[in-house]
């Protein structure tokens, strides 16, 4: 299998604090990749990296190959990576439909100002297949008695579905999903596994932070435990689940609760 | 929504748009305010002027001048045995606005004559229009040199031309105060840069003294000028020539003896007002202005006409506080305006202008008045100096030479 | 309204039409003054389209339209006079300059909010001094004598004429920015204002769209200032002041501000009232305040929203009726 993805010595630093701290990591075409670890340990940081809400302080991050370390968020969602927030962020005035369609965005062949102007123009005729091709992915993840909703009145669990239909929007081939799980209650976390097998038996590959730990261990291939920036543990579910230095992460040993670097040192 | 009906809504609002000023127009026509045919017992005027914004105390002192003139003239049975009806109209500083206003004026309200405006881009902006339109239009306080310079046929001054400030203060200080440096500091508005510039030119004209320095400044927002006067805190000029409109005047004069500088300030008009004292404190007594009115002074009696004696205390009888500049202008621009009418025994445009043309030994409330051919006025101009008690004394009185 | 039976029945659209042209000649011969009036609404409407493309749909407190607005007076009044070439050339250069200065906002677009609005505070005070202080505009008196629009070498002067210009490109203005707003294009520019990160993470560039808006919505300003020359023949920096631009600010706002058909009922309203509560002295600026405050309990629908508001209660009443036939074509149906 090829990789898809990988990050070489990824640091991020915010003034003081170290959120990153020289990761290392890969996804590999077609596998599902988890990204765990207790709150606060730079997952959502690390995404934000990858998809590129924040620049690297040092490091290289490479998509199929390429080097895109200097590519913008915007440019980044045109080379097929797609993304979801911890909250899901939608676009608060529109209707669920509105959402998925301008998720092809980056698809979209748009003249100069945005479809043109007249009335048979690229616009019109894109506007068709915007609706056929956003209908269809709505379906995908079940939502598409919704369509003409106000977004506003969805509930939590429908919205985080509803932006995993507006990532897929972009054909990605890599999809960053930030805890699609939270706040779930337990019929719809099924839901949510099985929505991200479907998409996961289409070829994308996926990097998911989760701390719900058995939607964790079901779905991925691969993990990749952070704890204080750093990674700590890699490996399949098998190996880390057994893994003492994880537990610890999780369980609070050593002073971790202040805020200061936890010493090595075993009690 | 299809194509066409976008456009189609379009056009409905632009339908709904029209039907609403009809209505509005038909609104107005009810009450009576809006007149095809005017009354023929009313002569309307057309009055236009800034009452709000940042000149709004300047306006609405000229319009308590207009609005007395115009009772007092009704009192005494009106124009050609009709009653006077102004008809304002609330320009700000914005010449779109005052072309807005001088059009409605005169389409709308069919007034025969316009008095108005005080600020001179705005009087500016309507020349045009009053000349079309054969409306004589009397500035009260638009001191812009330019107004009378263009050819234009229709535009008169009740005020005084900037020029006369600068020409006035130039003489007195060159010939009088026998100043050899001076520094100019004014406003960058048309009003403080007119009489600066012209300032300027009349000192460097005469070859007698020497333009030592020539700062500007946005009056609206500076408050601070010390960075400008320490330039010559080592080597005070004799004189600073103030050229502002405002407060300006005041906290220059303030920050300078703050800052040490010892000199004579020297004002236009705007230093006459109650604003400069106010501001400036002990700072400016020993001050000399400019002006044409002097009844606010202490012994304006020594020099004032008798029309000028009259109309302080009748003022200061029934407004129980003294008269300003802007009083005494709005005053006699109206009262000149109606003398044209009676002398002219009409309302038509060429008539009026030739009756105010033709005023050349007018008694008013700053003294004789006498019209130039250009629309210009000729009067008396004085010298006068603040006082520890924020009083103003007359120094002395100078025809300008024109 | 009955605009659905319009579309099938031409004949009664072009009697609508028709009353539209001409109601505007009958006005005239009533009182010219309104015709005068018209087109100076007129010419804030299209000031007020810009600006609410700009605040509406982009989302950028943008404090300096009145800049563009001057500008665009400015090149085209100085061409005008100096080169003495026609009209429409004139209006041409007015909306490259104006457009041109709004790529001089493009680094500061980048800015937060405060920041933004702040430079574009500035930048409208600059202009507003450049245009004192250059030697070649005229100075504090403005600039004079400025040829007054002419087709074919025949100079205009009817106010009638002028009115019926400044209409149509009014309209090909409206057009313009109503297009924008329902096309991609529009979407969006919403999309950027209402979740800036989502929109990046779909592809969206948002500074490249907010760029694109402001020369839109400088342009627009520039071709309203080149009007505002040519039929007036002298303008003056007192005119582009701030306090301009918080007036078209008061348009957009007071119309409507997320709809692009706001600034026809924003300038109707801010321009009669300013006009005919002359009466009322000093206290009109309570009645500013007073409107201001209103148009906040409906902010951001304003009056066109109060519009689509009442549309949407005979809709509903109208669907309880004739249910069978008929047919939404409105989004979201409860």
């Amino acid at each position: 299998m090829e990789t898809i993805l990988e990050v070489k010595n990824l640091t991020r630093r915010f003034g003081g604090v170290v959120a990153v701290d020289d990761v290392s990591m890969a996804v590999k075409e077609g596998e599902i990749k988890g990204l765990i670890g207790p709150n606060g340990a730079g997952k959502t940081t690390l995404l934000n990296l990858i998809s590129g809400v924040y620049r690297p302080t040092n490091g290289r991050i490479y998509f199929c190959g390429q080097d895109i370390t200097k590519e913008s968020a915007s440019a980044r969602a045109g080379l097929s990576i797609g993304r979801t927030f911890q909250q899901p962020q939608l676009f608060g005035e529109m209707t669920a439909l509105e959402n998925v369609a301008l998720g092809e965005y980056c698809r979209t062949r748009i003249g100069f100002l945005g479809g043109g102007l007249g009335p048979g123009s690229n616009f019109c005729k894109n506007l068709q297949r915007l609706r056929t091709s956003s209908l269809e992915r709505m379906e995908l993840v079940g939502l598409q008695n919704i369509s003409d909703m106000q977004c506003g009145g969805l509930s939590y669990g429908q919205k985080k579905i509803l932006e995993i239909a507006r990532a897929m929007g972009c054909r990605p081939r890599l999809l960053l999903l930030d805890e699609p799980a939270a706040g779930l209650n337990h019929s719809e976390v099924e839901e949510m596994n099985k929505l991200i097998l479907k998409i996961h038996s289409k070829g994308i590959s996926v990097l998911l932070i989760e701390h719900n730990m058995r939607l964790v261990m079901n779905l991925c291939h691969n993990l990749t435990v952070l704890d204080f920036g750093r990674v700590i543990a890699q490996g399949t579910p098998d190996e880390i689940r057994p893994n003492k230095r994880v537990q610890e992460a999780y369980l609070g040993k050593g002073t971790r609760g202040d805020g200061r670097r936890r010493d090595d040192a075993h009690h | 929504m299809g194509e066409m009906s976008r456009k189609l809504s379009a056009m409905g609002m632009v339908l709904i748009m029209f039907f609403m000023f009809d209505a509005f127009a038909l609104a107005k026509k009810s009450h009576g305010q809006g007149a095809k045919s005017v009354p023929a017992n009313e002569l309307k005027i057309g009055w236009m002027g800034g009452i709000t914004g940042i000149l709004a105390e300047l306006g609405l002192n000229v319009r308590e001048a207009t609005d007395w003139a115009v009772e007092e003239a009704n009192q005494a049975g009106g124009i050609n045995g009709r009653q006077i009806r102004i008809v304002y109209a609330d320009t700000k500083i914005d010449p779109q606005l005052a072309r807005q206003s001088a059009e409605r004026l005169i389409m709308s309200d069919r007034v025969p004559a316009i008095i108005g405006d005080y600020y001179t881009p705005n009087t500016d902006a309507i020349l045009e229009i009053v000349e079309k339109a054969k409306v004589p239009l009397i500035t009260p306080g638009s001191g812009g040199i330019m107004l009378t310079q263009k050819g234009y046929k229709y535009i008169f001054r009740g005020c005084y031309s900037s020029e006369f400030d600068a020409l006035v203060a130039g003489r007195y200080a060159v010939e009088n105060m026998k100043a050899r440096r001076i520094v100019i500091m004014g406003a960058s508005d048309s009003f403080g840069r007119s009489v600066g510039d012209a300032f300027e030119k009349y000192v460097k004209g005469s070859g007698k003294a020497e333009i030592v320095g020539y700062d500007t400044y946005d009056f609206a927002t500076t408050k601070d000028f010390t960075n400008l006067l320490l330039k010559y805190k080592a080597n005070p000029p004799d004189i600073i020539y103030l050229s502002g409109a405002q407060a300006d005047g005041g906290l220059i004069t303030k920050q300078a003896v703050e800052a040490g500088i010892k000199t004579q300030f020297l004002g236009n008009l705007a230093q006459t007002k109650s604003a400069y004292y106010k501001i400036g404190g002990k700072a400016t007594v020993g001050t000399i202005a400019t002006t044409s009115f002097i009844g606010m002074a202490e012994n304006y009696r020594d020099f004032a006409e008798p029309s000028t004696v009259k109309f302080t205390e009748a003022f200061v009888k029934r407004y129980q506080k003294a008269p300003t500049l802007d009083h005494a202008q709005g005053y006699d621009t109206t009262n000149m305006l109606l003398e044209a009418f009676r002398i002219a025994k009409s309302t038509d445009g060429e008539k009026v202008r030739e009756a105010l043309l033709g005023l050349s030994d007018y008694k008013s409330a700053r003294g004789t008045i006498k019209m130039l051919p250009n629309g210009d006025i000729l009067v008396k101009m004085f010298l006068i100096q603040l006082m520890d008690d924020g009083k103003w004394k007359v120094l002395a009185a100078i025809m300008p030479k024109v | 309204m009955a605009l659905r039976k319009l579309i099938h029945a031409p004949r009664w659209s072009f009697i609508f039409v028709a009353l539209v042209a001409l109601f505007p000649i009958w006005a005239n011969s009533y009182d010219r003054f309104l015709i005068v009036f018209a087109t100076n609404i007129l010419i804030y409407i299209m000031l007020g389209l810009g600006l609410q493309a700009i605040f509406g749909s982009a989302g950028m407190v943008e404090l300096c339209h009145a800049a563009f607005f001057g500008i665009g007076a400015y090149s085209s009044a100085l061409i005008g006079i100096k080169w003495r070439l026609p009209f429409p050339l004139t209006a041409v250069a007015g909306i490259l300059t104006a457009g041109l200065s709004g790529l001089i906002m493009v680094p500061i677009i980048r800015l937060r909010e405060v920041y933004y609005a702040m430079s574009t505070f500035a930048f409208g005070a600059i202009v507003v001094v450049l245009m004192k202080e250059l030697p070649f505009t005229g100075g504090v008196n403005g600039l004079g004598g400025i040829p007054k629009a002419s087709i074919a070498g025949i100079r205009l002067e009817d106010p009638l004429v002028f009115f019926y210009i400044v209409l149509i490109l009014v309209i090909a203005v409206y057009g313009l920015f109503s297009k924008l707003s329902t096309n991609l294009f529009g979407m969006s520019l919403n999309a950027v204002r209402q979740n800036e990160p989502a929109a990046e993470s779909v592809g969206i560039y948002p500074n490249r769209l907010r760029s694109l808006v402001t020369i839109l919505g400088a342009g627009s300003a520039g071709l309203a200032g080149s009007l505002v020359a040519h039929i007036q023949g002298f303008i003056n920096p007192d005119m582009f002041t701030v306090d301009k631009s918080l007036f078209i600010l008061g348009i957009v706002v007071v119309g409507g501000l997320r709809y692009i058909r706001g600034p026809w009922p924003g300038a109707l309203v801010m321009m009669f009232i300013s006009e005919y509560t002359r009466e009322l002295k000093e206290y009109i600026q309570l009645v500013y305040g007073l409107i201001l405050a209103l148009s906040m309990i409906f902010f951001p629908k304003g009056l066109w929203g109060l519009v689509t508001l009442l549309w949407k209660q005979k809709a509903i009443r109208h669907y309880l009726e004739n249910s069978e036939t008929w047919k939404p074509y409105s989004k979201s149906k409860t």
